[in-house]
């Protein structure tokens, strides 16, 4: 394949893409668990449609790697634009699940802007971090700052609070690792913490202040309230306890927790396969986000360096805060597990984020601007 | 710069990987016994709340189908266990002797168990219905059913590639309730409500049951409602309907029951519940409500159809007819006002009114109709008739007739000639326009549409003689042949004539008729319903004695090829003649005795009924 404009695919990493297929195969085993309810006896073959998308998304994948992640870059804003004006298409004519207006209907599928948001947003700090020298001083953090409250503004209004808060700390590895003291960090932080108010009067739906009330110990629950929240908490963890140590067997499981197809496909896994079932689950994410910080450090540019870190910042906070939600190290916020979960949009957000860095490893520059 | 912020970065994201991965393991491994007694514990439970389906009413709201609110005694044999069914460490262990009541079961997660003999459930013995199944033969079938369902899991999480362990399958459905009895008495239901400890395990439980209020007088129009088949179950299901809702599902399977199934359609409604160790129910945690079906108000009227029914149950008996069926509609909007079908052995079953039959002399209005609008009829031209002409005789005194005497007296070389003159291709054509040879769209499944040769029926009918004969044609042309009409069809040409030349479409729900298209013009319309009227005064149908309602109508007998001892006795017609009100037609077959006369008493029930009122 040297007529490809001198790619080198031999640079591609294998050992990820090897990976991806892994995650993917798990993804399609339990989803497969998970359409069935006993109870009922219906059978939902959600695995059927993740494998369509699970091909299309690593055909996308392939075809990310014929541009260079340079020019990808040179567009971010224009990327970026788009993916605030989807955003803003949702807020006009999306449709409306469980009271959240996240979607857009495609016909043939329910896109939801704000997973592509997530990696957009990563590339346009990336792109505009490059070659700057002044996130060393306070003013110089304003803009990044700016690009980033954006789409989080639009997406608390959705409301989907979750994959909002995301953003955060993808922007704070970013600035960090591209070299903001942390005393200005923390300031910032302080900043965004003066401005939650504002979040809270100006975006925040009832239930959603009702829950940072009770958080804060302004207010207590009813006990129905209670009950309902802690209903799914309690559902996850018995379903999670339960498995054991070998779990009960592949889809033999029957605790059903709610949305245990999307955001609650974990539970299916440790009860099914148990803690065998969780450490090959932590085993396959450690080795990506390894494999990915290999490829940030062998990086030989700042905006590649940059691109990865963001990527791994991502990844990594969304399948901390998935996991830990299930046992209760997390709050409850609707936000899928990478590779795992159902869903297009989601499954096809985390095939791009890794494309990227791929691709960072796929087309080295060949004059370097700056070294760091 | 860059790769030591990044290390520093990955301390914290690793330490709290560390922090989840512990504390799974200390969930999963070390607290795993904690977390299955919790999840024994938890019991969310789905309980089914019924729906009406919508009932079916006659034209003044007289009940004709409906469902009727019943109350069901379940049973839950995980809560009342008897000796040979609780699972082996049940029968090992000793706490289901009798002097201690309550005890739990260490292999079956903890639930309550209360020992369940025949001796405690001795008290409903007095209420349960006199004659039926003892308490006995009721609980085995409840259990039957109980292991079907294991079978059916089983082989379903088979079909799935899914662990099936019987013993896992089993309990879980040993906790789902099962009907014992079916309508309960009230007496029963007190007993069991009064004292439920006594009856531990045991629940009443409100159901719908379809019943045909109005007896056989509807029975054949109304259908039947039944579980839905193998075929239609899977395509529920691939749609993602719970099969728990699929395998009770019942829809229409015939008559108006299945042709306004979507209307008459309910969807039962479903809670989710939370119950605590004792079955109470804390907590709601999802509702679907029932969504009852529509009622809906046919234009069928009861005592028409009673009285329809009756008289023609004595016809068939009188003349030894197989069966016979009547259809009564408005000929102004189509409304069917009485849709009978009696018969013997397999005809009991079938709607006569709606499937086929040779239609004889009747058929003649539509030949007088297609001939005078495509002009080749002149009404005053006379034909001189005696003798065969072709292998085709007439059963009338031979003479001179017109028009009006040919329909009066039945000339069948009248119309043989006709038919001749103006050809198949006018003759086919305006049979299909007067909505023969299809179904008439009157929502009855088993309707069937008859049938008009053409050549091109010929052609594919008949690949060695592909070519439709003249002689056919005359056949037809008075009625026989291969043609096939429906009692529906013969009272809409009826209904044709009656108001003028518009072709109503039939109707069974009141207020959806409609005037129709015009499809034959006033003038000829009004020359063959004179000629109508004449069949009753001074023709074939003088001997009927419907002279009183000032009846039009047209007589018919259809021989049958293959036995010429029987008949299709038919009368067709409207009154009073010069307004009319209502168009019928009537049939019996196969009956002993030649001509129409045997269905003379039909119509003159059905018009005595009509206009008493
Ligand atoms: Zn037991
Ligand atoms: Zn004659």
């Amino acid at each position: 394949m040297n007529g490809n404009r001198g790619i080198h695919w031999r640079r591609l990493d294998r050992k990820i893409l090897v990976l991806l297929l892994l995650f993917t195969a798990l993804s399609l085993l339990f989803l497969h668990s998970a359409g069935y309810d006993s109870s009922t006896g219906s059978f939902r073959p959600f695995w059927k449609k993740q494998l369509g998308w699970a091909v299309v998304s690593f055909l996308m994948l392939l075809l990310l790697q014929r541009v260079s992640y340079r020019s990808v870059l040179d567009h971010a804003y224009v990327i970026y634009g788009a993916g605030l004006l989807l955003l803003v298409a949702v807020r006009l004519f999306g449709t409306t699940l469980n009271n959240a207006k996240r979607w857009l209907d495609l016909g043939f599928m329910l896109l939801q802007p704000s997973e592509f948001m997530k990696v957009f947003v990563v590339l346009t700090l990336a792109r505009y971090i490059r070659w700057r020298e002044d996130t060393r001083q306070l003013r110089g953090l304003l803009r990044p700052f700016l690009l980033t409250l954006a789409p989080m503004a639009l997406i608390v209004a959705q409301p989907d609070l979750g994959t909002a808060l995301l953003f955060i700390p993808v922007l704070f590895v970013m600035l960090f690792v591209a070299g903001a003291r942390a005393h200005h960090l923390g300031l910032v932080a302080l900043m965004g913490i003066l401005c939650l108010p504002l979040l809270y009067f100006g975006f925040m739906k009832d239930y959603q202040k009702k829950r940072v009330l009770v958080f804060l110990g302004q207010e207590q629950m009813s006990d129905r309230e209670k009950r309902n929240e802690g209903y799914h908490l309690d559902r996850s963890k018995i379903a999670v306890g339960s498995g054991g140590l070998a779990g009960r067997g592949l889809g033999a499981g029957d605790q059903r927790v709610p949305e245990n197809e999307t955001d609650f496909i974990f539970t299916v896994i440790a009860e099914e396969w148990g803690f065998m079932g969780t450490v090959v689950v932590f085993v396959l994410y450690m080795a990506l986000f390894l494999f990915l910080a290999a490829i940030a450090v062998e990086a030989k540019d700042s905006a590649g360096k940059l691109l990865v870190a963001g990527i791994l910042a991502l990844l990594f906070v969304q399948t901390a805060v998935n996991i830990g939600m299930t046992v209760g190290l997390a709050p409850i916020t609707g936000l899928t597990l990478p590779f795992l979960s159902y869903g297009g949009s989601s499954l096809l957000s985390c095939f791009l984020c890794v494309g990227l860095a791929l691709n960072v490893r796929l087309h080295p520059p060949y004059v370097f601007k700056r070294d760091l | 710069m860059f790769n030591r912020r990044l290390l520093l970065a990955a301390v914290p994201a690793i330490a709290y990987f560390g922090v989840l991965l512990l504390r799974l393991f200390s969930m999963q491994v070390a607290e795993a016994e904690h977390w299955r007694e919790e999840a024994a514990k938890l019991s969310k439970r789905t309980l089914r709340i019924p729906a009406r389906r919508g009932a079916i009413l006659d034209r003044s709201g007289e009940v004709l189908a409906e469902d009727r609110f019943e109350l069901d005694v379940t049973v839950r044999f995980d809560l009342c266990v008897e000796e040979a069914w609780r699972c082996a460490a049940c029968r090992r262990s000793n706490f289901a002797s009798p002097g201690r009541r309550s005890r739990r079961c260490p292999d079956c997660g903890g639930r309550e168990f209360r020992p369940a003999s025949p001796a405690d459930f001795a008290g409903l013995v007095p209420f349960l219905p006199a004659g039926g199944p003892s308490f006995e033969g009721l609980r085995e079938a409840a259990f039957a059913e109980h292991r079907r369902e294991v079978e059916e899991e089983v082989a379903r999480r088979q079909k799935l590639y899914m662990r099936a362990e019987r013993e896992d399958v089993e309990k879980v459905l040993l906790r789902r309730e099962r009907v014992l009895l079916r309508s309960a008495s009230p007496e029963l239901v007190k007993e069991l409500s009064l004292s439920p400890e006594r009856y531990h395990g045991l629940f009443v439980r409100p159901a719908f049951r379809r019943v045909v209020s109005a007896g056989e007088a509807v029975s054949v129009i109304v259908g039947q409602v039944g579980p839905l088949s193998e075929a239609e179950q899977r395509e529920l299901g691939s749609r993602g309907i719970p099969w728990s809702e699929i395998w009770r599902m019942e829809v229409g399977r015939s008559g108006l029951e299945r042709g306004l199934e979507d209307r008459l359609r309910c969807r039962e409604g479903r809670k989710e519940v939370e119950r605590d160790a004792r079955g109470r129910v804390i907590e709601v945690l999802e509702e679907d409500p029932p969504r009852d079906g529509e009622t809906i108000r046919s234009s069928l009227s009861l005592p028409l159809q009673r009285t329809v029914t009756e008289a023609l149950r004595a016809a068939c008996a009188a003349h030894d007819a197989e069966g016979g069926a009547f259809v009564a509609l408005d000929p102004a909007n189509g409304e069917v006002l009485a849709l009978a079908s009696v018969g013997e052995g397999i005809h009991a079953r079938l709607n006569l009114a709606v499937l086929p039959a040779v239609p004889g002399s009747t058929f003649k209005i539509l030949t007088a109709l297609a001939g005078l609008e495509a002009g080749t009829i002149d009404p005053l031209e006379t034909f001189t008739c005696a003798g065969p002409w072709h292998g085709i005789g007439c059963s009338h005194s031979p003479g001179t007739v017109d028009l009006r005497d040919a329909i009066s007296r039945s000339c069948n070389k009248y119309f043989a000639r006709a038919a001749e003159a103006m050809g198949i291709g006018v003759f086919a054509p305006f049979a299909a326009k007067l909505g023969f040879g299809r179904p008439s769209g009157l929502l009855l499944p088993e309707e069937s549409g008859g049938l008009v040769p053409d050549p091109e029926w010929k052609r594919r009918r008949y690949p060695k003689d592909p070519v439709l004969h003249v002689g056919e044609l005359r056949q037809m042309g008075f009625g026989g042949g291969a043609l096939l009409v429906t009692p529906v069809q013969m009272a809409r040409l009826m209904a044709v004539v009656a108001n003028g030349g518009r072709l109503v479409p039939p109707v069974l729900v009141l207020g959806e008729g409609g005037g129709g298209d015009r499809v034959v013009s006033e003038a000829s319309a009004a020359r063959v319903r004179e000629a109508m009227e004449a069949v009753v005064t001074e023709g074939t149908g003088r001997r009927l004695g419907l002279q009183e309602f000032r009846v039009a109508g047209k007589t018919g007998t259809a021989e049958l090829v293959a036995d010429r001892q029987d008949h299709m006795a038919w009368f067709a017609g409207f009154a009073p003649a010069e307004a009319p009100r209502v168009a019928f037609a009537c049939y019996l077959r196969r009956v002993k005795a030649h001509g129409a006369e045997a269905a003379g008493p039909v119509v003159l029930a059905f018009l005595r009924e009509f206009f008493a009122r």
